[in-house]
């Protein structure tokens, strides 16, 4: 070593001590390197660094001859200081250090290793920044940990994170040096609430290498031996680095802080890179940060209307709560609250989702790509998850809207390790409806509720084990008549194991039911009660296996037992003639295993292959109808029937399901993706409306009734812009349906013991292209969507009633190529912010009539092909306010106000045209769901 | 239906009232597409068959097929020609010819006078069953809201062989009513001067008939007993005129097959219910005639071999408790008419000659008049008794 350096170290130490009497503004840090746009590449370091000397307030310090034959390695352009430091040094013994006053150290043969003692990174306690310091030591060969103070002084607490990711940990212990490779495993947890982490990403950006956290907030990855720099980053939390030694196998846990700005800034996926980076493509991410910043129809929250504005999801009409994503029904999509299915997902018909947005984290929604692991609805797969509760202190929330009242409370069941949340919402008791000058709704009730809650437990070190359940009630009675109720109640127990720091398995037992009843007794003689219900019991297991850095194996298996009852009509009332109906129950068994390996190639290639195999069996008892082949299938034909006893297979289905993506890197800021998936469904829902209503039912496969099955090809090119800040992405898909249900026309669905005679199996096809430019940060940011898409749906069947349009393709009733989408946040200033969506789209097609012919007395309507005509096209502009209380830290409850406006133009869309002959000839009317501004306030608090 | 009104009750909630307005599409009209009603009854009931096209929105009225080749064909070998029946497009049976056999089937065969040829699907002959009830009861909604008061007429009926499962009703109303200003006579532009009518042949009291336009039906295919009880035919409100002095109400009950039920059903569908939320998508109503030549080509319409019965009831004032019911000429007021001037021009609608206008000296110096429909029940009816008439 020279004297040179010698000397400068010394001054180091000096500068430590005094280092945080300095104005703030002089301080560097990894965070905030500087970004060199300029390419230095091949240059030699020595002028490389004279020149930044004079550019920048920097010094270096170093030993002239270590770097006389040294040139830059800048792989990417811009690219921050400290990573084409790390760049250019990695093949030499060399390694730098920066201090706050940006100065540089270069050392050869050892890294100076500022440490703190490594894990658990205490978050309670940080070290008072004077003290730390002064405690901080420089010593070549070992680092000898430094002890953090248990107290805090808030207005540095930006200093220590910037401290905590200069420190370099040592990971591991140096044990078997014939190994090349380290293990890193750990937690990414929420550093306020230490909720972990879903889906945050860990990233070696020099290597090119990433994983992300499961449902546990649980990670592993595995890097050659050697200084790195691990990136994190999460959901509105702030992005950390943590400079990494890796010796050996070790655990790392990190906490994330919220964004410091959050308020600020709606944040629509700060995954920031990972659009670029991952295989995974067609997905869409929101959080609830981000919709609880959109303006909302009557101050609810809705998941489901949030996804609306997403491209490619596209809904029939106002008032629905399904959605279809690219051109698929409703029913194909599959609807998980931590992991269990959801089967009706609508409040009051469609006005409301079923998702209390005070304990839904985020969701992930797959439109193509999607992963091995989910199987069994061929459209999407809509994922939630569920919060955890606060493992720091007990919190209670809650909020207050024209339609309901919601209460959340959250806690430690033992802090740090293990906690409970709770949470409830409920519609006023008819409050509304008692108050509108119409006896008719006078005497009609409606209301709904839902109910939260989830424990998660931390058992052992390798072990977590999570239940959580769900259950929501809706009533509506009109005018004291016809009783309408629907539930939906699940629960799942997620247990999972560590087996090692590459192996772990999350098994998970999951139930889920749904039912509804519907009762009239406004006569005695037809009084009736009808009732559904479907139950679903699910075991499955899903591993992970990470051999090397580069191949993230997954593999599973699940088994589904479905009970359904198709429906029973029981008389009502002691006079009542109404005979009693009972469908035959029906009952099946899906299986699935499946195995798929996430492949890093290179830099720049990136695989995804992935097998799933499907087995369905349709099981005893039941009996079949049979019907003669040579004629239409309808009741008149049918021969006789097949029964089967119980436990017997009727019907089995089934085949493998190919799910595959590949990205290729087209420089640090773009990237092409490929993916094709197949997916079969099994479950189907009867519905002959254009949207779900609460006597659609679940239909199991059947010997008449096929598996959909559903193939998709997408491709997508993705380019980020200013550091990543904004996200570009084009995808395009083509998909067909195989075995798509259509309904005959004027078909019934409910109570049929013959519903194989209204269905038709038709044949779907759809493509289109999707277009997305977003911004995640600044004052304003949001996204732009614009989708071309089309859907056409083919029936050509054997006779004369399984034939629609004469068997041409036609529209589907989701076809709406033109649909448009625009979300935006303006923050004035920490407190007030102000949101506006934007949302255009073709009117959906409909079969109107086009000429009327005199039967019976009367002129009626005679009906162009089916959907040969379309609805007037939708346009709708929210807008809504949002007030913070104060953000002072010791305050007994924190408050915000949201004013929206809903339909701000008063636009009458048009959700159904529908003529009716009257006296006076037909005259054609249109319904509009939402005809005119639509203002709320709602107002949320937290304690 | 029920959950299309909710519906309609939460959009009214949030809508602030404005949810349904009227929409005029713009559709390239089709049309000229053959329409055909036809209908065989039981026993001696006769046959009707309607031909005519449907038409486009512009227009008001279906041309109707004429000189067309109608016959009905049964399974046995007889096959009888239906003769064109006084009003245009409507084919009738000779009822001393065609008798319907139950278990019979029947065909009906159509040839246009373009010479197309169409054909039906056979149709089975059911058996008809008596009206079991009929009968009104005077209802008083209890909501306060909707003033609507009137007579709620019912319908029961028995099959005790539980064979009929599927009805179709119609109805043909009758109510007798009275002008407030009746005229004496009529004016004579040549003369200038009123006729007057023979003091029996003043238009004071009419008859008025109406056939039902909607579609009835019924099945008691879930129910354990073919009984239908209590069906709601008709409700006659108070403020209809209907019932201020004598209402008649003439119900024909067909036994139809499921087929035909089927085929009603889609057609109400489509044609009579209000397209909510719920709905189910609308669409072509496939008939049962077949054009021989073309099966592509699309006809509308349905031929049914049904099962007849029929009842009908009486409702005079007496059976209403004692509340108003309006005459419904509540706005006829009888006005002067200028002396020597032509009727008419000087009351909206044109006048109709009432009275002479007298000077307390007895000299005519002009004419008391009023509007035609105030003045004349031929207006709305018939003077002409109807035979059944109590």
């Amino acid at each position: 070593m020279t004297r040179i350096a010698r000397m400068r170290y010394t001054s180091l130490l000096f500068f430590c001590f005094v280092g945080y009497l300095c104005p703030p503004y002089l301080l560097f840090s990894q965070n905030e390197s500087i970004l060199i746009r300029q390419s230095y590449h091949g240059r030699p370091f020595q002028i490389f660094i004279e020149q930044l000397e004079q550019k920048y307030p920097l010094r270096f310090y170093y030993a002239q001859t270590w770097i006389d034959s040294l040139t830059v390695v800048q792989v990417e352009n811009p690219m921050p200081l400290t990573k084409i430091l790390l760049a250019t040094f990695e093949s030499t013994e060399l390694s730098y250090y920066q201090d706050e006053l940006g100065r540089i150290f270069i050392t050869r043969d050892f890294p100076i290793v500022i440490a703190i003692e490594t894990s658990p990174p205490g978050p309670a306690g940080s070290p008072s920044a004077d003290q730390g310091r002064q405690q901080q030591s420089f010593v070549p060969d070992i680092a000898p940990p430094l002890v953090p103070s248990q107290t805090e002084s808030p207005g540095r607490k930006a200093a220590k994170e910037k401290q905590d990711q200069d420190v370099v940990k040592e990971i591991g212990e140096k044990s078997d040096e014939s190994r090349t490779r380290g293990t890193i495993v750990g937690y990414v947890k929420d550093e306020a609430t230490g909720e972990p982490l879903i889906a945050a990403s860990i990233f070696v950006a020099k290597l090119s290498v990433g994983v992300t956290t499961d449902q546990y907030g649980y990670y592993s990855l595995t890097l050659p031996k050697g200084p790195h720099t691990l990136g994190f980053r999460s959901y509105g939390k702030e992005e950390k680095t943590q400079d990494i030694l890796l010796v050996g196998d070790g655990v790392l846990d990190i906490e994330l802080e919220p964004t410091i700005i959050q308020l600020d800034e709606v944040v629509i996926e700060s995954e920031r890179d990972a659009n670029i980076e991952s295989t995974q493509m067609g997905l869409a991410k929101l959080d609830i940060q981000t919709m609880k910043q959109m303006p909302s129809f009557m101050g609810e929250i809705d998941v489901i209307k949030s996804t609306l504005l997403l491209p490619g999801v596209q809904s029939v009409g106002e008032g629905t709560s399904g959605f279809n994503v690219r051109g698929g029904s409703v029913d194909q999509n599959l609807i998980l609250i931590n992991q269990a299915p959801i089967f009706n997902s609508s409040h009051l018909f469609g006005f409301f989702s079923v998702f209390n947005p005070d304990v839904i984290k985020n969701f992930d929604l797959y439109k193509s790509g999607i992963p091995a692991k989910y199987g069994g609805r061929i459209s999407s797969v809509l994922d939630i998850a569920m919060k955890d509760g606060n493992k720091r202190e007990l919190v209670g929330s809650g909020g207050i809207s024209p339609v309901t009242a919601r209460l959340t409370l959250e806690g430690p069941i033992r802090k740090n390790r293990s906690s409970f949340i709770l949470g409830g919402r409920s519609s006023y008791s008819d409050w509304i409806l008692k108050r509108l000058p119409s006896a008719e709704l006078r005497n009609s009730k409606a209301g709904f509720s839902d109910l939260n809650g989830k424990i998660n437990l931390e058992l052992s070190d390798k072990d977590r084990l999570d239940v959580s359940v769900y259950a929501s009630r809706d009533q509506f009675v009109l005018n004291g008549d016809t009783t309408y109720r629907y539930h939906n109640l699940n629960g799942s127990v997620n247990w999972k194991h560590l087996f090692n720091n590459k192996l772990y398995a999350v098994s998970s037992a999951i139930a889920s039911q749904y039912r509804y009843r519907i009762e009239s007794s406004a006569q005695a003689e037809t009084a009736y009660r009808l009732t559904y219900g479907i139950r679903y019991q699910e075991l499955k297991s899903d591993i992970t296996y990470i051999p090397q850095p580069n191949h993230q194996i997954r593999f599973g298996a699940s088994s589904i037992l479905y009970q359904l009852n198709p429906g029973e009509r029981l008389p009502n009332h002691s006079e009542s003639l109404v005979m009693p109906t009972a469908l035959q129950e029906e009952q099946a068994l899906e299986s699935g295993i499946y195995l798929s390996d996430e492949w890093t190639v290179g830099p720049r290639l990136k695989l995804y292959g992935g097998l799933r195999y499907s087995l369905y069996l349709f099981l005893g008892p039941h009996s079949i109808n049979q019907y003669r082949d040579d004629l239409p299938r309808i009741a008149d034909n049918i021969t006789g029937s097949i029964p089967y006893e119980a436990g017997r297979i009727v019907k089995p289905y089934g085949g493998p399901e190919i799910r595959f993506s590949a990205r290729l890197a087209l420089g640090t800021r773009s990237s092409l993706k490929l993916s094709y998936n197949r997916l079969r469904q099994y479950l189907h829902m009867l519905s002959n409306t254009t949207s779900i209503s609460p006597s659609d039912s679940w239909k199991l496969s059947d010997p008449y009734i096929r598996p959909q099955i559903g193939d998709q090809l997408s491709v997508g090119f993705y380019q980020n812009f200013r550091q990543n800040s904004i996200e570009t992405s084009i995808e395009v898909y083509v998909k067909r349906i195989k075995d798509m249900l259509e309904f005959k026309n004027g078909a019934q669905l409910l109570l049929n013991p013959h519903v194989e005679t209204d269905i038709v199996n038709g044949l779907g096809r759809a493509y289109g292209a999707e277009f997305l430019i977003k911004k995640e940060r600044g004052k304003l940011n949001g996204w732009i969507s614009y989708t071309y898409s089309r859907v056409f749906s083919q029936v050509n069947g054997q006779f004369p009633d399984e034939i629609i349009n004469g068997g041409e393709p036609f529209p589907a009733n989701v076809d709406k190529p033109h649909d448009f989408s625009f979300v935006g946040n303006y923050k004035f200033s920490r407190r007030f912010s102000m949101s506006s969506n934007i949302a255009y789209s073709t009117g959906r097609p409909i079969t109107y009539p086009v000429s009327q012919f005199v039967f019976g007395n009367t002129t009626r309507l005679d009906y162009s092909l089916r959907n040969q005509y379309r609805i007037p096209d939708y346009f709708r502009w929210d807008f809504s306010l949002n007030i913070e209380g104060n953000h002072k830290i010791k305050k007994f409850a924190h408050t915000s106000w949201s004013l929206s406006v809903f339909n701000v133009l008063g636009r009458k869309n048009v959700y159904s045209i529908y003529f009716v002959s009257e006296p006076t000839g037909v005259q054609g009317y249109k319904l509009s769901v939402f005809g005119r501004p639509i203002m709320t306030l709602t107002f949320n608090f937290r304690i | 239906m029920r959950v299309g009104a909710a519906i309609l009750s939460i959009c009214v909630l949030f809508g602030h009232w404005s949810c349904i307005e009227p929409f005029d599409p713009e559709i390239e009209g089709e049309g000229e597409t053959l329409v055909v009603e036809g209908q065989i009854l039981e026993g001696k009931a006769g046959a009707e068959v309607r031909l005519s096209r449907s038409f486009a929105f512009s227009e008001t009225a279906p041309m109707m097929v004429e000189d067309a080749r109608v016959r009905i064909t049964d399974d046995v070998g007889n096959e009888h020609e239906l003769i064109s029946g006084g009003e245009a497009g409507v084919y009738l049976s000779d009822t001393s010819q065609l008798e319907g056999v139950v278990g019979r089937s029947y065909q009906l065969s159509i040839v246009t006078p373009e010479g197309e040829q169409y054909e039906s699907e056979w149709a089975l002959m059911k058996k008809g069953i008596a009206v079991d009830e009929l009968h009104a009861d005077f209802e008083e909604p209890n909501n306060g809201i909707d003033s609507a008061r009137g007579m709620q007429v019912y319908l029961s009926a028995f099959d005790p062989e539980n064979e009929t499962k599927f009805y179709r009703w119609e109805y043909e109303e009758t109510w007798i009513f009275a002008v407030p200003l009746p005229a004496v006579g009529v004016w004579n532009s040549q003369t200038r001067m009123p006729d007057l009518y023979p003091p029996d042949e003043i238009p004071r009291i009419c008859w008025q008939t109406v056939h039902s336009s909607q579609i009835f039906l019924g099945s008691t295919i879930g129910l354990s007993e073919d009984r239908m009880t209590n069906v709601p035919i008709r409700f006659i409100s108070d403020q209809d005129n209907h019932l201020r002095i004598k209402y008649s109400i003439l119900v024909k009950q067909y036994s139809i097959s499921e087929e035909t039920y089927v085929f009603y059903q889609q057609l109400k569908h489509t044609t009579e219910t209000l397209g909510t939320l719920f709905d189910p998508i609308p669409g072509e109503v496939r008939g049962n005639i077949r054009n021989v030549n073309n099966s592509g080509e699309s006809v509308l319409g349905w031929f049914s071999a049904d099962g007849f019965g029929q009842d009908r009831i009486f409702i005079s004032r007496s059976d209403l408790p004692n509340i108003p019911i309006p005459s419904g000429y509540a706005a006829c007021a009888a006005d002067t008419l200028a002396n020597s001037l032509e009727m008419g021009g000087y009351i909206i609608g044109g006048g109709v000659y009432v009275e002479d206008l007298l000077d307390p000296f007895g000299n005519l110096i002009g004419y008391i008049g009023s509007r035609p429909y105030c003045t004349d029940c031929r207006f709305f009816g018939t003077t002409e008794r109807p035979e059944f008439w109590e």
